[in-house]
């Protein structure tokens, strides 16, 4: 490689240069006599390979925005439940007597304890879909 | 080789380089070998610069080859295909490089004291040598790659910093930095490099 560019002024010290161009300058080596034809070796067994398979993005895309459409439109309604169950709870506990409260307070964990169900439920029936969906996709 | 002739066989270099390119991405392989010939060499001596090591040094050319022939297409042509060639070797010969544990030399043992008195020159010059070798070595990565493509592109600091992928500024700054260091650690040996030899027999 030659360049025929200005040295840039970086050079404060001609010793320590001279040093330091000797080291970096040392030992060309000249390419063995086989390395060009290794590497083309090489390089046509690269172009033989088969061109990897692009990901099935137009057989995924709608069924992913369809999951994930389901997906945040129960997590919405869960919310509304869970909201709305919590409102429900409070005023109950504001309108009965402080005797009761036992009773009172084993609507909460009810209420959670539905919730959580649903979750679980959701959570398998996604686990199933995506084990079909992915062993059908493989299968293809 | 004069200047003018320097352009001219670079600029023929180019066109080559723009020549095989689109027949290998065109589907001619073969082409590929052009590109091998007129830049093996380079190559292989930035990967020994790096790696210290004749037979790893072809081995680190072979794979930066052949990342260049299957990213071939990446090539956007504003720069020489040299250009994006030594960055795409400077890449890999650093990460390939960094995954080897580093030298761990302490400073005190970098200089190997030179006897002025020795008869033999070619000693003198081996242990010079080496301990410019180890004080290359221990620098941190940042720095020691900084050294090596500067003083490969013939302290070209805009074709270092284009290889490296980095800022001229940042360049400048390691050089200076790296540069600083190796100073401290060889200050006796420039001392003794500084001076002829008959001066510093005199001198004792």
């Amino acid at each position: 490689m030659t360049h025929s560019r200005p040295k840039p002024d970086l050079s404060s010290d001609p010793t320590l240069d001279r040093l330091l161009a000797e080291h970096f300058n040392d030992g060309a080596l000249p390419p063995s006599s086989g390395f060009a034809a290794t590497v083309m070796e090489a390089a046509r067994t690269e172009a033989a390979m088969p061109q990897p398979i692009p990901f099935p993005w137009r057989r995924v895309l709608p069924g992913a925005v369809a999951a994930l459409a389901g997906l945040l439109a129960f997590a919405a309604w869960v919310l509304h439940q869970w909201t709305e169950a919590l409102r429900t709870d409070s005023s109950r506990l504001l309108a009965v007597p402080p005797s009761s409260g036992a009773a009172s307070a084993g609507l909460a964990p009810m209420s959670t304890a539905e919730l959580t169900l649903i979750w679980v439920t959701l959570a398998v029936l996604l686990s199933v879909v995506a084990v079909f969906a992915s062993l059908r996709l493989a299968s293809r | 080789m004069g200047t003018t002739e320097q352009h001219s066989a670079a600029a023929q270099r180019a066109e080559a380089d723009r020549r095989d390119v689109a027949c290998v991405l065109a589907g001619d392989t073969a082409a590929f070998e052009g590109i091998v010939r007129r830049w093996q060499a380079p190559l292989i001596h930035l990967a020994y610069r790096f790696c210290r090591d004749r037979g790893r040094s072809e081995e680190m050319a072979q794979e930066a080859f052949l990342r260049a022939f299957c990213n071939l297409a990446g090539w956007r042509q504003q720069a020489a295909f040299s250009t994006w060639l030594f960055a795409l070797a400077t890449n890999l010969y650093c990460t390939q490089l960094r995954q080897l544990p580093p030298v761990t030399l302490p400073f005190d043992e970098v200089h190997e004291p030179v006897d002025p008195n020795a008869l033999d020159a070619g000693f003198e010059e081996r242990s010079r040598r080496a301990a410019v070798r180890k004080a290359v070595d221990s620098l941190p990565a940042k720095y020691r790659e900084v050294l090596t493509l500067y003083y490969f592109h013939e302290m070209d600091v805009p074709a270092a910093a284009a290889s490296l992928g980095l800022p001229e500024g940042t360049v400048k700054v390691r050089l200076f930095r790296a540069r600083k260091l190796l100073h401290g650690k060889l200050t006796p040996l420039m001392e003794d490099v500084a001076l002829p030899r008959h001066e510093a027999k005199e001198s004792l």
